[in-house]
């Protein structure tokens, strides 16, 4: 950034020069610093899923082994995880959707309209997220029961849908009171209705927000345990109950554990990868105002 | 920016009529309210119930669900263990959440900022947003054996640089602090997600007309960074608190509220009660209790912001 040139006086200039540079240095130390800290246990998880299940939990672990994909060749031949895997990815997927196109548009009228009483509505939407998950699942075993929702791909699509829906319309609220309104004005001066200015115009401006929630519900439905403990059985079982078949009441199989979590990861960071221009491109409307 | 507003004005001043659609709002927040309305409304009706009532379906003497007034409540109260968790929750709350968003915003922030290499960046953001794609179970396990005091990695790395070691997870106070630790690990991406889409969705105009004005790196992140983001960072950290006030699985592997009951959390004893002495009437009182404060949390933090900020 070209702030400092225009400054008059260069020893003024030096001394922030150097303080960029030391803030600078400082930021990147974060970076640096995290990254570790992240990349050592996950470290660990993937050396333990290329051990044989005898090695895999020795203390202290063995640093250097021979690394084996046997674990991998077991899950991948495992149709019970194959299949849970394809259930998982379309449930989550199909919820992902659902949940953006039920709470992106909620969360557009209640940041442009003026809605009575807003500020309890929202705070309802999050009431949703408050009770802990234990505390609502056997009500919904019985609802589920009732409605032959019981151990149903749309079954937990509704779950998952009911358990990112607050998180989407308040942070997208977020988003969209951050974007001027100017820019709808603008197109309703040109005969544009509100849900065409909400299409054309606001959605791409939010576009970093989007995918931003999009990626937690993802994640936050990924790995979601409890309502597939409860709400399935077979059809619709999620890979998380899969993950956690390996852990017995006696004894844990870390190796195949490790293996399944590690797998678990990998289609969550191809969507992360794929969207993420996506989560940089929010500035197209900047070019707007300045044209 | 200046001709769309007058254009508007004109319009308006000529009375050309602006189409207003009534319909159009109701139809866009409908199906949200709706979906709210039934995951919400009937399973707390249905605790709230159970809460004032004496239910332990696995005792002997089986007994259907029978009143007892505000009984579960009046013993909660008094119940030196419940309150001992809900101090470890403001702890780990309190200090967790805040380390955990902070840290969030500031790893964001420097992403955005200071990382110049695209792919550099999409492989940072990618990897640390990987611990929440790890179940919570196996993220606690593995942390669980990387801070054993004997053979630990953490306590190995500690006596590198010539301390002794922590007795991680064996007292009161350091079992919570690895318990954040853990959580941070694996949930720093959320408040990073939200931070950086909000960077990124903040307009470059805005900098650059800051630039020109000759205003100081600091005072644009002052002046235009904080207060844009500032709703955004109070959402991440209400979501995290929220999520704190379940927390459940991890505490579940890692001390299992030991040692003894030293660090469980409200969530935690709520299942001991629930699920371990099948005590279902005070299990959702004590639901009930957590999820109020939960809310009472938010709505004062909620004020906070808004009294603080000017968004």
């Amino acid at each position: 950034m070209a702030t400092a040139d225009t400054e008059p006086g260069s020893s003024q200039r030096f001394e922030k020069g150097t303080r960029e540079t030391l803030v600078t240095v400082a930021r990147h130390a974060v970076l640096l610093t995290w990254s570790f800290l992240v990349l050592f246990p996950l470290y660990w998880l993937a050396s333990m899923s290329l051990k044989p299940s005898g090695q895999a939990n020795s203390l202290p672990p063995d640093w250097i082994f021979l690394p084996t994909v046997y674990n991998y060749l077991q899950l991948v031949q495992s149709s019970d995880f194959v299949t849970a895997f394809a259930n998982s990815l379309l449930m989550v997927g199909a919820s992902v959707v659902l949940v953006l196109l039920i709470g992106v548009p909620a969360a557009y009228v209640l940041s442009r309209y003026d809605i009575p009483k807003e500020r309890d509505v929202l705070v309802w939407i999050l009431s949703s997220r408050m009770l802990p998950p234990i505390a609502v699942v056997l009500p919904f075993f019985i609802i589920f029961q009732e409605f032959n929702l019981f151990d149903s791909k749309i079954g937990m699509v509704l779950m998952y849908v009911s358990i990112n829906l607050s998180l989407v319309v308040w942070v997208m609220k977020a988003f969209f009171d951050g974007i001027p309104e100017t820019l709808e004005e603008a197109a309703r001066v040109d005969g544009a209705t509100r849900f065409q200015g909400f299409l054309k115009i606001i959605l791409p401006a939010a576009k970093p927000g989007i995918f931003s929630v999009a990626i937690i519900s993802f994640i936050f439905a990924w790995i979601e345990l409890l309502f597939g403990l409860v709400l399935t059985s077979f059809n619709a079982v999620p890979v998380t109950l899969f993950v956690y078949s390996f852990i017995g009441s006696r004894s844990i199989e870390w190796s195949m554990l490790a293996a399944a979590s590690t797998a678990m990861i990998i289609p969550v960071a191809i969507f992360l990868i794929a969207v993420n221009k996506y989560l940089a491109a929010g500035l197209s409307f900047g070019v707007v105002i300045k044209e | 920016m200046s001709t769309t507003r007058d254009s508007l004005q004109e319009r308006i001043a000529v009375n050309i009529p602006i189409r207003r659609e009534k319909l159009t709002p109701l139809l866009l927040v409908g199906p949200a309210l709706v979906t709210v309305f039934l995951v919400t409304i009937g399973p707390m009706l249905w605790s709230l119930w159970l809460s004032f009532n004496r239910w332990t379906p696995s005792s002997i003497t089986y007994q259907e669900p029978t009143f007892n007034g505000i009984g579960n409540f009046a013993w909660l109260f008094t119940e030196g263990r419940f309150w001992d968790s809900a101090i470890n929750f403001v702890y780990y709350g309190g200090v967790g959440v805040t380390v955990q968003v902070l840290l969030g915003t500031a790893l964001a922030l420097a992403l955005y900022n200071y990382v110049e290499r695209r792919s550099v960046r999409i492989g940072l953001l990618t990897l640390f947003a990987v611990p929440m794609m790890i179940a919570p179970l196996v993220a606690g396990r593995i942390w669980q054996l990387l801070l054993l005091p004997g053979g630990g990695a953490v306590n190995g790395i500690l006596g590198m640089v010539g301390n002794s070691g922590l007795p991680w997870l064996q007292s009161r106070w350091l079992g919570l602090t690895a318990l954040m630790i853990a959580d941070t690990w694996q949930w720093v991406g959320l408040p990073l997600l939200i931070i950086y889409g909000g960077r990124a969705s903040i307009p470059d105009s805005m900098y650059e007309a800051a630039q020109v004005n000759g205003a100081s790196r600091w005072m644009q992140f002052r002046r235009i960074t904080l207060p844009q983001l500032q709703t955004l960072i109070a959402i991440a950290f209400i979501l995290r608190f929220m999520d704190a006030y379940k927390f459940f699985d991890k505490l579940f592997i890692i001390t299992r509220g030991g040692p003894g009951t030293q660090t469980e959390l409200p969530t935690f004893y709520t299942y001991i009660v629930g699920f371990s002495e099948f005590n279902i009437g005070r299990a959702a009182a004590l639901t009930w209790v957590i999820g109020l404060g939960s809310i009472l949390t938010m709505l004062l933090f909620w004020r906070f912001m808004n009294t603080e900020g000017s968004v």
